[in-house]
C-alpha cells in the first residue's frame, strides 16, 4: 500500500507542477527509487522505457503545431483554408505538458516495474473495486505474457521456414500467425478455465500476498520524497508566458 | 481400504458429437490405491479424469463420493473438486500465478481458509516438492520438470484424498521421470490414492497396483497387471504393448514376474556382460 501511495502522491505532484524542471527530476527520481527498492535493471528500465517515450515524442509533435486562420509564429504553412503554426506558446506549452506528462507517466512505470500484479490488484480489492474487474485485470495481464510468448515461438518457427523472405511472403506469414494466435488463446483459456475450476475457482482469483517485513525506510523515505516533490514544485511556479 | 470415489454406468458426450467420450463406465477407487490407466489417443483417459473431477458433468449414471451420491450442487462439486485433484498433462494449462508460491496458494484460498491454514498449507507443499528454494520465481521461468512439481503441489495444497494426474510423464526428461516416480512415491507414502494416466507400460507395470485400459470411450480391464498383459486380444485391441520386464519374466518363466531390475537381478550385479549367466534358461527353449 505505501508503495501504491507514494507513486500516486508523484504522480499527483507531476501532473500539478507549472515547471518542466519537475518532471523531468521526477522522472529520474523514480528510476533511481526503482534501482535501488525494487532492483530493476537500469538497462532494463530503460528499455522498457522507450515505448511510453515514443508516444510522449509523438504526441508532443501534435501539440507543436496549432490550427489558425492567419500564417503566424515561429513556422507556418498553409494547410486547407487555414494555417498549420509553431508558435513560442505552442513551443513553451508543449515542453510544460510533455515533461508533465513524462513525470506522471515514470511514477506509473516505477510502480508497474517494482510491484507484483497480485499486489496491485490487491491494493483495488482494499479500496473496494469489484472482484470482477480486479479478477479480469489480472487474468488479462498475465495473458498479455503469454501469448507474447507464444507469438514469439510462432514467429521464430515461421522465420526458421522463410516465412518474411519478402514483402508478400511476409504479410501472409503475419495474418496466419495473428489467426493461429486467436485459436490458440481461445483454446488456451479454456483450458485454463478448466484448470482453475478444477482448483475450486468460484469466479474471484485470489492468492496469498507475500510475506512483508515491516521496514521504516520503504514508509519513511516515500513519504520525504514526495514532499520534497511538493517543495519543488511551490518553488519552480513560474513557466514564462503559460 | 475406505472407497473415496465410486462411478456407476457414467458416461459423457460432448456437446455436437455423436460419439460418446465414455460409455458406461464403473468402478471404484478406494483409498490407497496406485492405478495406472492405459489406452491410446482418444481413448477416454482425459474425459474421465475431468468427469471424476466434476469439471464435466456426466450426462447418463451416477458419480459417489466417499458413499455419498453426486447431486451437482455447488456445494458438492466443491467439495468433490476438494476431494479429488486433478493434475493437468500440460502445466502450463494450470500454472496462473505470479509466484511459485502465490501459484500453490491458489486453490487452497477458494477453499475459504484462514490465511495462516493457507501459509501453512503452501509451505508444507513446497517443500514436500523440494520448490522452497523457487517459492519467489516465476512458474513460467521454470524448466518443465519444475512447473511439473508446481502443478503437484497446487493439488498437494489442497489436500485431496485422491489425485488424478493425466500424464504427468510427457515431456519430461529422464531424470526428471525419475525424480516423478519418487514424488509419487512420497505421495503414496501420504496415503493419498493415485491415478496415473500414461502411455508408458513398462512404468504402469512397475509402479501400479491395479491397471485400468480405456478402449473407444468404454472401460475394458481392471485389473493387475498380471491379468491385463496375459490377455493378448485385450493388448492387441487396445493398441497397447507388453512391458519389457513382463516379457523378460515370461520368456525366462520367472515367478513372481520381475516388476523391476532388482527383482530380475536380485543380487544388485546390475546389468553386465556377466549378468545372463545368473538369469535360469529360457523356458521356451529359446
Amino acid at each position: 500500500m505505501p508503495r501504491v501511495l507514494f507513486c500516486l502522491g508523484m504522480m499527483v505532484t507531476a501532473v500539478c507542477s507549472a515547471h518542466p524542471f519537475l518532471g523531468a527530476e521526477l522522472s529520474v527520481v523514480m528510476l533511481l527509487w526503482a534501482r535501488v527498492y525494487g532492483k530493476v535493471p537500469v538497462g532494463k528500465y530503460l528499455r522498457m522505457f522507450r515505448l511510453p517515450l515514443g508516444f510522449l515524442a509523438l504526441s508532443g509533435l501534435v501539440l507543436l503545431w496549432e490550427y489558425s486562420s492567419v500564417g503566424e509564429g515561429i513556422l507556418s504553412f498553409s494547410f486547407g483554408s487555414g494555417y498549420l503554426s509553431m508558435t513560442r506558446e505552442t513551443v513553451l506549452r508543449t515542453i510544460l505538458v510533455t515533461f508533465r506528462a513524462l513525470g506522471a507517466v515514470s511514477a506509473l512505470f516505477a510502480l508497474g516495474m517494482t510491484t507484483p500484479v497480485t499486489e496491485l490488484t490487491g491494493v483495488l480489492k482494499r479500496l473496494h473495486c469489484p472482484d470482477l474487474i480486479c479478477s479480469l485485470m489480472y487474468l488479462m495481464y498475465r495473458y498479455i505474457f503469454l501469448m507474447y510468448q507464444v507469438h514469439g515461438n510462432m514467429k521464430q518457427a515461421a522465420e526458421g521456414r522463410m516465412g518474411y523472405m519478402d514483402y508478400r511472403t511476409s504479410l501472409r506469414t503475419t495474418a496466419g500467425i495473428y489467426g493461429n494466435l486467436l485459436a490458440y488463446s481461445y483454446r488456451q483459456a479454456g483450458a485454463n478455465f478448466d484448470a482453475m475450476e478444477s482448483r475450486c475457482f468460484d469466479g474471484s482469483v485470489r492468492f496469498l500476498s507475500g510475506k512483508y517485513r515491516k521496514d521504516w525506510r520503504k514508509t519513511v523515505i516515500p513519504v520525504i520524497l514526495v514532499l520534497l516533490e511538493i517543495g519543488i514544485c511551490i518553488c519552480w511556479r513560474s513557466w514564462p508566458a503559460v | 481400504m475406505d472407497e473415496i470415489l465410486r462411478l456407476k454406468d457414467l458416461s459423457f458426450r460432448y456437446e455436437e458429437e455423436k460419439e460418446w467420450a465414455l460409455k458406461e463406465v464403473s468402478l471404484s477407487i478406494s483409498s490407497g490405491e496406485k492405478i495406472a490407466v492405459l489406452g491410446n489417443n482418444g481413448a477416454g483417459k482425459s474425459t474421465f479424469f475431468r468427469c471424476c473431477n466434476g469439471i464435466l458433468r456426466p450426462k447418463e449414471g451416477s458419480l459417489y463420493l466417499k458413499g455419498e451420491k453426486i447431486s451437482w450442487k455447488k456445494k458438492e462439486i466443491l467439495n468433490l473438486r476438494q476431494s479429488v485433484g486433478l493434475i493437468f498433462q500440460e502445466a502450463d494449462h494450470q500454472l496462473i500465478a505470479g509466484t511459485v508460491a502465490e501459484e500453490v496458494s491458489f486453490g487452497p484460498m477458494n477453499l475459504k481458509l484462514s490465511e495462516q491454514e493457507v501459509r501453512n498449507r503452501v509451505e508444507k507443499a513446497l517443500a514436500a516438492m523440494e520448490l522452497l528454494k523457487y517459492q519467489e520465481k516465476a512458474p513460467h521461468e521454470l524448466s518443465g520438470g519444475e512447473k511439473k512439481r508446481v502443478s503437484i503441489a497446487d493439488i498437494l495444497a489442497m489436500e485431496p484424498e485422491l489425485m488424478l494426474l493425466d500424464e504427468p510423464a510427457s515431456s519430461l526428461d529422464p531424470v526428471n521421470q525419475s525424480l516423478l516416480e519418487e514424488n509419487l512415491e512420497k505421495l503414496h507414502q501420504k496415503g493419498i490414492a493415485l491415478v496415473v494416466a500414461t502411455h508408458d507400460v513398462d512404468f504402469a507395470w512397475r509402479w501400479a497396483k491395479r491397471i485400468l485400459i480405456f478402449h473407444q470411450g468404454r472401460l475394458v480391464a481392471d485389473g493387475r497387471g498380471e491379468e491385463i498383459f496375459a490377455d493378448e486380444a485385450l493388448i492387441e485391441k487396445s493398441g497397447l504393448k507388453k512391458p519389457l520386464l513382463y516379457e523378460v519374466g515370461k520368456i525366462y518363466g520367472i515367478s513372481p514376474l520381475p516388476k523391476t531390475l532388482k527383482e530380475l537381478l536380485p543380487d544388485g550385479e546390475g546389468i553386465s556382460s556377466g549378468s545372463a549367466e545368473i538369469l535360469p534358461a529360457p523356458s521356451d527353449g529359446r
